[in-house]
């Protein structure tokens, strides 16, 4: 059949992709001096941030502001774990990770009672109280000064023949790597596929027979447990976390790299990321207008291509697509088709 | 401890500004779903313009105006432009707005810089009164005064003109305004244009208490959010109450623990949302 | 004593002070196919969501296959073999024939809320998906987007997909409404293919497919039960005529 040949036909396409793209991320550092070197490690790093938040917003459609909660949350575990005592990365790591998911697992009750417009408000609100929080225990997390000092963790085994910036750069990679291939089996699997079918009308989905509450609750988890290691990563990478990296600014940064790139795409997320910082660091050395111009991109994006930079391609397939099925379709065409039905919602 | 009338004043005034930047905000989500993030440049905008008016032209009465009419024109700019298309999708309103509210922080840092700029107020209401046996400051008291006499006026339109009862009838079900054969999308860009003009007017009437200074906006933005949700999206009462918690709640914070002052509040919203997802006059959505 | 399919007890639905549902009460037995008719309004699309556990009565109780399903909510009323379809086809218009196909069959079939599965290596729902798109003539449209489709066509997916679950009692929600006149005699015929097992209760302004179908009838009116019988005996029966009468004259419409 033509149709299985050209799905063959794209995977081959894509795996080739995905063999440049790994080959080229692993020769990066002998390219890259150190300051792009580190621009490519927080690149990878906000990416899986922003992949992690798309989980809700793109897959789930819950529109959530608060998603640095996570970020910041990840970062304060492994740096307190780091700083005062000494633990070593793998399990800092892995107790961030169940830092995020215990703390959506303790706010998912109250925020997934909303959904829409409230489920942003409401993980704003819940993510300015932990910034508060963090804030007042001045003891612990250091206030407004946070923790500055925290040693970057080095692989071992390269650590001779590697200078610190090439060398974290290869442990962010791996951590990345893996952690978007658990997510790329989350969304393909029969998780994944309630997920997308939620996001566009859960009560359809119940009547199916699924626990739509318990789905969106465990997603919400994940997506807390992303969020956290990616936060983690983040403050090894600096060697600092303070109150600013929960600040709803860091989340709306990453709602905005996922819609950029393409909320609900897989790989959106990252190249939204890649995007934004790219910008952000190359529009900063010739002037002082960054914030300007991040602005005009958003602005342009929901203009021009309100589905992100990842479904470009496909909605040129999408059209290819249309005159096919017309042709297709063409005994049944006189048939009423009602242009634009309003969905069931309730 | 006894409530200390000055803090009840600054708390109060206060309100009013919150007021002013909340209510257009709770009814345009509660009319449309819609998140405008933009709201607090709308203020920011406001306070610039009014405190430029009023150095060129030394009217503060005409600096309240052209500051409102200002942040009217971009309301209108952002509504006509670009809100038609974004019908109840929260993701690009989100993404819109911020945009809009990046553009905005840095058009004005660039033309009025990045220091705080403070507007006088009028002769007639510089000055302290003694009030209850405290000295306040005038200006303050008559900030409350206009925050009171402008709720007046929103609530008046609202709730006893016909056009209000169309807005409230949008609020509670758009479709149903539709079914009608009124146009909604005429009734949200009203709602937003006057929306946008109230922001204005708390800008330019801020400026006096708070000045005006890059990262204003974002300041007022998550206050009015608070007040927002805490009030119930599309309540025009519950604005006025959580205005005035808000408010008051933030004044006695700052007096007896600054430490904790921005983040009172939030507990608070986290507190009553917790217990009550609406809001706390908001109407349950089905 | 034989086992009811459906018994709905004194079923009354307010909502904001407005009475949908008035004191329904029903018996549907296993295997029957009891149409619901009534004019618009009328309260059939509340009635199926109060069966299906979408909206709470607010008196009454819903008692399907003999277990008390008033209390439980409507995923887990699926469980019991209950489905329901809704007026506007409730489809995933975002997701493919195919992915949609695949939702309904992978319901409750690997653990963990199936994050244990990747959904591209269960080949036999693969397989299952393809026989049930081949039953439904939509193999030519399995990788379209719903969205893309016809009307008739995204008719087509919500029954395929509630079919391929086998339920025991199946709810339709005026499944004709739409469909072009010359779809209406092959829609019957898939209707009537339904094995005897599955219990039917369908709502529908079509008295063709209501004639071709049906083996009782309930008549709702304002929210109450206004007549029950067999198709005939409710058509000569002079209240319905005037509820419908007095309903199309006041609506313009039938
Ligand atoms: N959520 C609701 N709030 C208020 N009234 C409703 C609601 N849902 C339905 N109704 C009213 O209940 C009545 C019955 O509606 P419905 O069950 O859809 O009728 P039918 O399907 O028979 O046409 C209608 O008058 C409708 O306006
Ligand atoms: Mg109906």
């Amino acid at each position: 059949m033509p149709m299985e040949q050209m799905s063959r036909l794209r995977q081959r396409w894509q795996l080739l992709a995905y063999v440049v793209a790994v080959a080229a991320l692993l020769l990066a550092p002998a390219v890259l001096s150190t300051y792009p070197l580190s621009v490519l490690t927080e690149i990878l790093i906000f990416g899986l941030f922003a992949m992690s938040l798309n989980l809700l917003l793109g897959y789930t459609g819950l529109p959530t502001l608060g998603h640095s909660a996570f970020f910041g949350a990840g970062g304060y575990v492994v740096g307190l774990l780091a700083k005062y005592y000494q633990v070593p990365l793998g399990p800092a790591l892995l107790l961030a990770i169940l830092a995020g998911v215990v703390l959506a697992l303790v706010t998912g009750p109250i925020v997934l009672r909303t959904s829409g417009a409230y489920f942003l408000m409401l993980t704003l609100s819940l993510t300015q109280v932990l910034f508060g929080v963090v804030w007042l225990a001045r003891g612990v997390t250091g206030g407004d000064d946070g923790l500055p000092g925290i040693p970057t963790p080095q692989l071992a085994f390269l650590a001779g023949s590697l200078e610190p910036t090439a060398n974290f750069y290869y442990l962010a990679l791996a951590i990345v790597v893996v952690a978007i291939a658990s997510m790329a089996w989350v969304v393909r699997s029969s998780f994944g596929l309630a997920l997308l079918a939620i996001r566009e009308n859960e009560r359809v989905v119940e009547g199916l027979g699924y626990p739509t509450w318990l789905v969106k609750y465990a997603v919400y988890a994940l997506a807390g447990g992303y969020g956290a290691l990616a936060g983690a990563l983040y403050t090894f990478f600096k060697g600092y976390v303070g109150p600013g990296q929960l600040s709803w600014l860091v989340a709306g940064e990453g709602l905005v790299m996922t819609i950029v790139g393409g909320a609900g795409t897989f790989w959106g997320p990252m190249v939204g990321a890649a995007v934004v910082l790219l910008l952000r660091y190359e529009v900063s050395t010739f002037t002082q207008r960054w914030l300007l111009i991040l602005g005009l991109i958003f602005i342009a994006t929901v203009v021009l291509m309100p589905r992100g930079i990842v479904r470009l391609p496909e909605r040129l397939r999408e059209v290819r697509a249309r005159v096919r099925r017309e042709e297709l379709l063409e005994p049944v065409a006189g048939e009423r088709q009602p242009a634009e039905q309003v969905v069931e919602r309730s | 401890m006894p409530l200390n009338t000055a803090s009840v004043v600054i708390g109060l005034s206060y309100a009013s500004l919150l007021f002013l930047v909340a209510v257009g905000l709770s009814v345009v989500f509660g009319l449309m779903r819609f998140v405008n993030l933009a709201t607090g440049s709308l203020y920011l905008i406001g306070g610039y313009l009014a405190w430029t008016i009023a150095g060129e032209l030394g009217s503060f009465w005409l600096a309240l105006l052209g500051g409102a009419l200002g942040a009217l024109a971009v309301g209108v700019v952002i509504e006509r432009g670009f809100l038609e298309r974004l019908h109840r999708n929260e993701l690009l309103q989100v993404c819109l707005t911020l945009g809009v509210a990046y553009v905005v922080q840095d058009v004005t840092r660039w033309i009025w810089g990045g220091d705080p700029l403070r507007l006088r107020p009028p002769e007639s209401l510089r000055g302290s009164i003694l009030l209850l046996g405290s000295i306040v400051p005038t200006y303050r008291v008559a900030l409350i005064v206009a925050g009171v006499v402008l709720a007046g006026l929103v609530w008046y339109l609202l709730e006893r003109t016909k056009w209000g009862a169309y807005v409230r009838a949008g609020v509670d079900d758009l479709e149903m305004l539709e079914c009608l054969g009124i146009n909604g999308r005429r009734v949200f860009a009203i709602v937003f244009a006057l929306g946008a003009l109230l922001c204005g007017l708390g800008g330019a009437l801020g400026t006096p208490v708070t000045g005006v200074a890059p990262g204003a906006d974002i300041q007022i933005l998550l206050m009015a959010l608070i007040v927002v949700v805490l009030g119930g999206l599309g309540s025009v009462s519950g604005a006025v109450v959580a205005s005035v918690v808000v408010g008051l709640v933030d004044s006695m914070v700052r007096t007896y623990w600054p430490e904790a002052s921005f983040f009172a509040v939030w507990v608070l919203a986290a507190l009553v949302l917790a217990v009550r997802p609406q809001g706390l006059l908001g109407r349950v959505t089905a | 004593m034989a086992e009811t399919a459906l018994q709905l007890e004194h079923i009354t639905k307010t909502i904001g002070g407005l009475t949908i549902l008035d004191d329904v009460s029903l018996t549907v037995m296993p295997g029957e196919r009891r149409a619901v008719i009534g004019p618009n309004g009328a309260g059939k699309t509340t009635l199926l969501n109060v069966i299906a556990g979408f909206l709470p009565p607010s008196r009454g109780r819903v008692v399907v296959f003999g277990r008390d399903v008033t209390r439980l909510p409507a995923h887990r009323r699926v469980d019991v073999g209950l489905l329901k379809t809704n007026q506007q086809p409730a489809v995933f218009r975002e997701l493919t024939v195919r992915q949609n196909i695949l939702l309904a069959l992978l319901r409750g079939r690997h653990p963990l809320l199936g994050l244990t599965a990747l959904v591209s290596l269960d080949r036999e729902v693969q397989r299952q998906a393809e026989d049930v798109l081949e039953e439904w003539d939509l193999l030519a449209v399995a990788d379209d987007e719903v969205r893309h489709l016809p009307h008739g066509y995204q008719r087509r997916v919500e029954l395929a997909a509630r079919f391929a679950m086998q339920p025991r009692l199946l709810l339709l929600d005026e499944p004709a409404a739409g469909l072009a006149a010359e779809e209406i005699p092959g829609f019957i015929e898939r209707l009537r293919r339904l094995p005897r097992e599955v219990t039917v209760v369908l709502v529908e302004h079509s008295m063709r497919v209501v004639f071709a179908f049906a083996d009782r009838v309930t008549v709702l009116h304002h929210g109450a039960v206004l007549a029950d019988g067999t198709p005939e005996a409710v058509q000569q029966d002079e209240r319905v005529q005037e509820a419908y009468l007095s309903g199309a004259m006041r609506r313009g419409h039938a």
